[in-house]
Formats: structure tokens, sequence, C-alpha cells
């Protein structure tokens, strides 16, 4: 491959080969698209092979092989015009056509399924998956193996003692590609562990890829994975929290009296619901205040000051709550809160939303961009010599794109949203407040986002707002951890608190910053399961910790601090829901939830602990 | 002998430095004072208390008592960040960098570039990672990628991708705790040349070393110190490198050097 490249030589057999084999997959991956869209090939719960709707399993699918084709096409292509770009396109192809096919074996091969749902169809179902997963896996493999011969193989010691050639101009094949980007990451078991558990259910069984099942994963564990996120930060930091659970109880309590009868003890009297949510706020903070305090005052360790206000925090709700009953705000109330916006005001947030898009866009996609240009005429350069970026431009193409529909998606849904509500004239939109803040998706605020959720979401399937609070957190605390000054002090209290103290880093500051941003999240998080199900019992939160705990570890943060992601929480967080939903549907007894989650939580720090060992 | 207390040109003055940890009286009414453009060899026996003189005089520690004047007025220095604000920059000997940290993020720790999006503050981590290595090749460092994980690099590394960020930082005294242990030869002589080009630009220098060959090339004047007290200060030319290190080694100062007797002194 490298001499019919460089030297310009014939091409051999090999050569010739991978152009046939090429073409064949393009236009069987084509072939296979067709019938799927077809209904000839039924994927997922399907009885009638005639039936023509089309399901989400089978939309994938062929979407997949499209792509797939256009993309074994496209290196067919140049490999006949001699065109550089042939060979990394032929890797990549070779080598998805391999995952494709192993992903197929694995469907046929596990039980469940087709074969249980429908007996007609499944017999020559199966060995058809079979059939098209073997060939695509073996061709692939083959053809992986051939083209990736000769490709510049990057090795750290062979550069380290030439101090020549970053890691990034060397070119990689797919699998040096993706297996280096896993290395770098805090959460490569989290990654591995999620892509597996997440095949293994949606194969065993057809009800896991359901709305229904999908929603119930991302509603159950959406709460907890906020907490997670300050568990996280705060475990890089090189400290430990405990108290999640209890803060959750006590903070419940608080936020349900300030809602409903106040503290007549110290002469406070009901607060407005609007005012009753920072108050819940501060009442949190002031609690993980008081274990920082705690913490950087005397010294003690972490697990033992959190330990002890685990077992203080917890008396709160269990003194407050009088003789095991449950406080309800239905009690103490008929009617749930009700808001009335001016829709004006809606238009208004939705006009600055648009604009917050159109500035973040003015801002990324032309670097986005330029880069893409960039790296795209290196590929053309002949004067690379034979290092050019071409994996990192396709991965860098794939970004931009990804990154300017997501955006583009966001700005119709506000145009959509600025349009209903001036098509309704001043009319004041009514909308329950708990709905508001963790109502259900297609039911309780349908008002205010102007009907949209309902277009995408089956009645029986629950959705709930705190999925979109959990993930828009992520994403600002991820931002926040890697890009922000505090973040990168975080580590470095987590990682060498000395060293951090001698650059001039309050050590003890960020500590206790860092205790009380996880409190912030308990109370956030209080004030969403209160508001999904406005009631508080005693033991509210009991036994949080452990599987918050479970979800930073998965994810890939080191117990020892300065190390974790909270993108890799959010990964361990799905896998712990995966665990808890699939075990329930695949009929296992849901007593084994709590052993498995701590088998995978050894495995996946195992696997983590591994990666990073090999990459260093 | 001794030079002058206040001498015109005095960067700093630290004034019977007293430093109890606990029962372990590890300074014990030390004057210290380094001049602008001086470089200051700070020698002594191991757990003279060197290190922990420098921590005091970077905030790391609060003396037990003392008082410490920079550029002729009475400062209070709580914390490193104080120090910094003031111009010390230090290499210490024990608390140099996070492996866990790339090298550019730990070249910046603590003063990291921004960029801003409206009222948002990101790092700029593509300046970070140019100007990183780029400050580092000035001083003599070449890194082959600033992303790159501390952890993974040699102590050697390490040490000179401190001692490049400190020089790099410095503005008026840099403080040097041992920079060298680790060090090649050619390395070693890099590290005093960037010491001398730092006095050339007006800034002093404090440096700590065992080997005093190294340091006798390079500094003015050399104070010693001796379980927690001082033996003396001497100017290059008063004192012969042999007698520095018998100095050093015995704790003694030879009678034509002598200002006082250490053994009469109570401890
Ligand atoms: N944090 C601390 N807690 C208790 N004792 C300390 C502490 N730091 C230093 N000491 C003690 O103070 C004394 C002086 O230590 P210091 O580190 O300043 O010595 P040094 O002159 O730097 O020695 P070396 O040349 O070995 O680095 C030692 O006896 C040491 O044990
Ligand atoms: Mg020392």
């Amino acid at each position: 491959m490298l001499a019919f490249f460089e030297e310009n030589a014939e091409a051999s057999t090999g050569v010739q080969l991978a152009r046939i084999y090429m073409v064949l997959l393009g236009l069987g991956a084509l072939l296979v698209a067709e019938q799927v869209l077809a209904g000839w090939i039924a994927l997922g719960e399907r009885i009638n092979v005639l039936r023509s709707d089309i399901n989400f399993i089978e939309w994938v699918v062929s979407l997949a092989f499209l792509l797939l084709a256009a993309a074994a096409l496209r290196a067919a292509w140049s490999l006949w015009r001699r065109d550089r770009a042939g060979w990394p396109w032929s890797q990549w192809v070779s080598f998805f056509s391999t995952i494709i096919g192993a992903v197929f074996l694995m469907k046929a091969l596990l039980p469940g399924g087709i074969a249980q749902i429908s007996n007609l169809v499944a017999p020559p179902l199966d060995t058809l998956i079979f059939a098209i997963g073997a060939l695509l896996f073996v061709s692939g493999l083959l053809c992986y193996r051939f083209v990736t011969r000769g490709v510049q193989v990057f090795d750290e010691k062979v550069d380290k003692a030439q101090g020549a050639l970053s890691t990034a101009a060397s070119d990689m094949t797919p699998g040096q590609f993706i297996s280096l980007q896993l290395a770098q990451s805090p959460s490569a078991g989290a990654i591995i562990g999620f892509v597996f558990i997440f095949l293994v259910f949606s194969f065993v069984t057809d009800l896991f890829l359901q709305p229904t099942s999908v929603g119930s994963v991302l509603t159950n564990v959406s709460t907890k994975g906020i907490v997670a996120i300050g568990v996280t930060i705060l475990m890089i930091s090189g400290e430990f929290d405990l108290s999640v659970g209890s803060m959750l109880g006590a903070v419940s309590v608080f936020y349900m009296f300030f809602l409903t009868e106040g503290i007549p003890q110290i002469g406070l009297g009901p607060m407005p619901m609007l005012l009753a949510m920072p108050a819940a706020l501060v009442v949190a903070m002031l609690l993980g205040f008081i274990n920082g305090i705690i913490l950087v005052r005397t010294g003690i360790p972490s697990f033992i000051v959190t330990l002890g206000t685990l077992l203080i925090y917890r008396t709160i709700p269990l003194v407050a709550i009088p003789g095991g009953r449950i406080l309800r705000y239905r009690d103490y109330y008929d009617e749930f809160p009700q808001l009335w916006i001016s829709p004006w005001v809606l238009t208004l947030l939705a006009l600055a939303g648009l604009v917050a898009i159109a500035y973040v866009a003015w801002r990324t996609l032309p670097g986005l961009w330029r880069g893409q240009q960039f790296r795209y005429g290196e590929i053309h350069n002949a004067a690379n010599d034979g290092h050019f970026k071409t994996t990192q431009t396709l991965i860098s193409g794939v970004i931009l794109l990804v990154t300017a529909l997501a955006l583009l998606i966001i700005a119709v849904w506000l145009l959509m949203v600025i349009s209903f509500h001036l098509g309704r004239g001043g009319e004041l939109v009514q909308v329950g407040f708990f709905d508001l803040i963790n109502g259900r998706w297609g039911f309780s605020f349908e008002q205010v986002t102007g009907g949209l959720f309902s277009i995408f979401i089956p009645p029986g399937a629950n959705f709930r707002n705190s999925i979109i609070w959990w993930l828009l957190l992520v994403l600002l605390f991820q931002v926040v951890l890697t890009q922000s000054r505090y973040g990168n002090s975080v580590f470095a209290v987590g990682g060498n608190p000395g060293a951090a103290r001698a650059q001039g880093i309050n050590v003890n500051r960020v500590k206790v910053m860092n205790f009380m941003l996880v409190a912030l999240l308990v109370g956030v998080t209080s004030i969403l399961e209160v508001t999904r199900n406005p009631g508080v019992d005693p033991l509210k939160g009991d036994g949080w910790e452990l599987e918050v705990i479970a979800m930073t570890v998965i994810g890939g943060a080191l117990l020892s601090g300065g190390y974790g992601s909270v993108i890799g929480t959010l990964l361990g967080a799905l896998i712990v829901g995966m665990l808890a939903t699939g075990l329930v549907i695949i009929g296992m007894n849901a007593r084994l939830f709590r052993g498995v989650v701590g088998a995978i939580t050894i495995l996946a720090v195992v696997l983590n602990t591994l990666v990073r060992r090999q990459s260093t | 002998m001794n030079s002058m207390q206040n001498n015109g040109d005095n960067l700093l003055e630290m004034r019977d430095i007293h430093k109890y940890f606990g029962s372990v009286r590890a300074l014990r009414g030390i004057d210290f004072h380094v001049d602008r453009q001086e470089i200051v060899g700070l020698l002594g026996d191991n757990g003279a208390g060197k290190s922990t003189l420098i921590k005091v005089l970077t905030g790391f520690h609060t003396p037990t008592s003392g008082e410490i004047v920079f550029e002729g007025e009475s400062v209070y220095i709580d914390s490193p960040h104080r120090a910094r604000e003031l111009g010390i920059e230090t290499v210490y000997q024990d608390l140099a960098l996070v492996p866990l940290m790339s090298i550019a993020r730990n070249f910046w720790l603590g003063q990291e570039p921004t960029r801003n999006f409206g009222p948002v503050k990101l790092m700029d981590q593509e300046q970070m990672a140019v100007e990183a290595a780029a400050a580092l090749e000035d001083v003599g460092i070449h890194i082959r990628d600033a992303n790159e994980v501390v952890g993974s690099m040699s102590g050697g590394e390490r040490q000179s991708i401190a001692i490049g960020r400190a020089v790099y930082f410095g503005k008026k005294l840099l403080i040097l705790d041992e920079p060298t242990s680790a060090l090649s030869v050619g390395e070693t002589r890099k590290v005093l040349e960037y010491t001398y080009a730092a006095k050339e630009r007006g800034m002093s220098v404090i440096f700590i070393t065992h080997n005093i060959s190294q340091v006798h090339a390079v500094a003015d004047r050399f104070t010693i110190i001796s379980r927690g007290r001082k033996l003396g200060d001497f100017t290059k030319s008063e004192v012969s490198e042999e007698e520095v290190a018998t100095m050093v080694m015995s704790g003694v100062v030879p009678e034509r050097l002598r200002l006082f007797d250490p053994e009469a002194v109570d401890d």
C-alpha cells in the first residue's frame, strides 16, 4: 500500500483486491440499507415482515449502512485515482465494517431478541443477520489488516529518542487512533463498559431500546447524576462526601416546609414559591459549608467528617417529620401552585436564547471551519513528507458537522417557540410551577415549549425536565472543570496540594468551595425530587451516597484525587441507570442490582487503571 | 565581613526569624538579607533549616516570630500568592509540579491566561501551550508537546520545567532550592547561566545547594546556617571554596572570620 502511494508502484494484487472490495462493500451496504428500508430485513420489534412502518432501530441501521456505502464508494474512487486520501478512507471503512460485522454477530449469537417474539420469522432472519455479520466481520478484518500495513507506525519511544514528530503529526491507523484517544481519556473503562452494556441489553431484549425504557433510565438517573457531578469535582480535588444522601433528605424537608408551613419555631412563615427555591439552595450550601469548614479547620479526613454529618444531617428529616409519616404538599394545599406567564416574556426568553446560540456559533464555528480547511489543505500538500493528518481531518469534520447541526436544531426550536407564542396573542400562559421545573415531556408544560415535545414523545414514556437540567449541568461543569482557571486549580489541589499552594492557590478555599458546590447540586436535586413527587419521607436519599460514588468511580475519577472527568461520570451514571432498568426488563431478580453495580464498579476501575498504566 | 544591615541597596531583609514545628525548633533567630542584583548562596548541612527559611519568606509557613522587610517596607507574607505579588518566584525542593497535569497547565498554574467570552472567562489553552513551550525553549528546555502529562517525565525534566517557570515569571527575587539535584552536568551549567542572566536583568537570586563549587562560581555572597542559626555572611572575596565547605560541614567559623562564637550561644 505504501509503495502504491509513495513510489507510484504498479497496483499490486492486494490493491486490486482492496479496490474491488470497496466497490462490493459499497454496493452490498446499499443493498442492505434498501432491504431494511423496504421492510425485508425486519429488525427490532416486528412481527409482520411486510409491515411498512419502520422502527427506530431500522432507521439507524439503514442510515449506518448508507453512510458505510457512501464511504466505501468514496474510498474505492480514490483508490482508482491513486489519491492519498483513499488510504485512510479505506482504513476507516474496513475498520467500521469489522465493527458493524461484530455487532451483527453479537446480535445473532446472543439469546433473546426476535427469536422469542416471533417464531415465524426468526430462524431465517437470525441466519441472515449472522451471515451478514460474519461476512462483514471477516472481510473487513482482512481488508483492515492489509490496508493498515505500512502505515507510519506511531511509536512513542522511538519518537522520544529522536526528539522529533509530535503525536499529531504522524498518521495513525484507526485502531491506534482510538486506543490513543482511550488512553488519554480518564474514562476509558466507562466508555467501553457503556458501549458493551448498551449493546447487550439492546440485543437481548427488544424492550430496551424503546422510548419507555430509555425514558425511565434517563429520568431515574438524572437526579443522582446531578449529585454525582459535584461528587466528581470534589473527588478530583482529593476529598470525599458521604453525606449527600442525608443532605438530600434534610434540604428536601426544608424546601417542603418553606413551601408549606414555614418554620414557625423561628417565626418564619410560608414563602412564595419563587423564594422557597433559593432559600432551599442557601440552606444546602450552608450544610456543605459546615462539611468543608470542619474538614479544613480540624484536618480530619473527609471520610470521617462526612460520615459524621451523614448521621447528623439525617436526624433533621427524622425529627422534623412526625412519627414516620410522609410530609406531603397535598396535606396543606389542594392545588399545586400555578404560574401565569406572559407570552411576551417567553418570547423574550426565546429571543435571548437565540442570541446566545448565535454568539456561541459565532465564536466556535469559524474557528472549527478554518481548522477544517487548513487540515484539508494539508492532505493535498505534497511537502508533508507523508505525514498528513487525514484521520484528524475526518474527525474534526465530524465535530464541525455535529456542532453546526446541534446549534441549528436548537435555533429552529427556539424559532418555533417564538412563532407559537406570537401566534397566541397576549393571552397569559398558565403552567404548574412544579411542572415547569420537573414536569413530564409531552404532558405538563406544552404551553410553554410550544407543544414541541409531544411530537416526539410517545404517551407511555416518562421523560422529565430533570434530564435537561442534568445534561446542561454536565455541559456547564465539564467546561468549568477543563476550561476555567478554577477547574485547573481543582486538579492541582487534588494532584499535589503542596505544589498547588506553592503556586499561590488557596487550597482550603478550593476544598470548601467544592463541598459547597456538592451541596448546591444536592439542593438542586432536592428541588427536582420534591417537584416531581411533592412529598418527603424521612429516609429520602438514604443510600444515595454509595450509588453516586459508584457512578463517579466508574467514570474514572481517582479516589486519591487529581484525576477524573464529568463526562466520565455521566457515562457512569448511565451505566448504573441502564443496569437498574435493564435487569428488570430481562426478567432478572431486581435484588441483584446492587451486586451487579458493585461488580461493574470494580471491573470499570480495573479497566481504567489498566488503560492508564498502558498510556504512561 | 558581615555586610551592613541598612544597606541602601537592600531588597529583602528578614530579622530574627524563629520557626518552631511543635517541639522542633527549625529556625532560631535568623537574620538574613539579600541586596538588589545579588546572588546569595544559602548553605548549610541537611536539616539546617534552609528550606524552612525560604518557606517562611514565601508565605508557605508563617514564622513563629520575626519580621520581613521587602523593598524597605515591612511586609506580612501570609501566602505564596502574596509572595508572588511581591515579585518573588520560587522553585521548591519538594513542591514542584502536579504529576497528573500537563506541562502547560503546570507552567501557568495559578495565573492562567484567559480569553473572555462576554462575562465568561475561559483559559486560553492554545496560548498556554504555545507560550509555555516558547518560554521553556528560551531557557534551553526542549519539550515535545506542552500538553504532555508531567508524570511521565524524568526527574531532571521536571526540575527543568519548574526552573523555567520560575525564571519566566520571576520579577524581583528568584529562589532556587536545590535546583540542580537531579540535573546532568550540561543542564546544571545552563541553570547557573540563567541564574547569572537573571542577575543581569536586575533580579536577585537565592541559591540553595549542597554543591559548593557550583554556587561558588555564581554567588556574590554566602550565608551559612547551621542547626537553625546563622553562622555568618561571607562575601566571595573573603573566603575560599574550601573554607566554605569546612564551615558547612563542621558548623564552626574559622578564627579569622569569627564574629561571634557559636558554641558560646545558649541553645
Ligand atoms: N513541616 C515540618 N514539620 C515538622 N518539622 C519540620 C517541617 N519542615 C521541616 N522540619 C524540620 O525542620 C528542620 C529543618 O528542615 P529544612 O527542610 O529546612 O532543612 P534543609 O536545610 O532544607 O535540609 P536539606 O538540605 O536536607 O534540604 C528539620 O529538622 C526538619 O525535620
Ligand atoms: Mg531543604
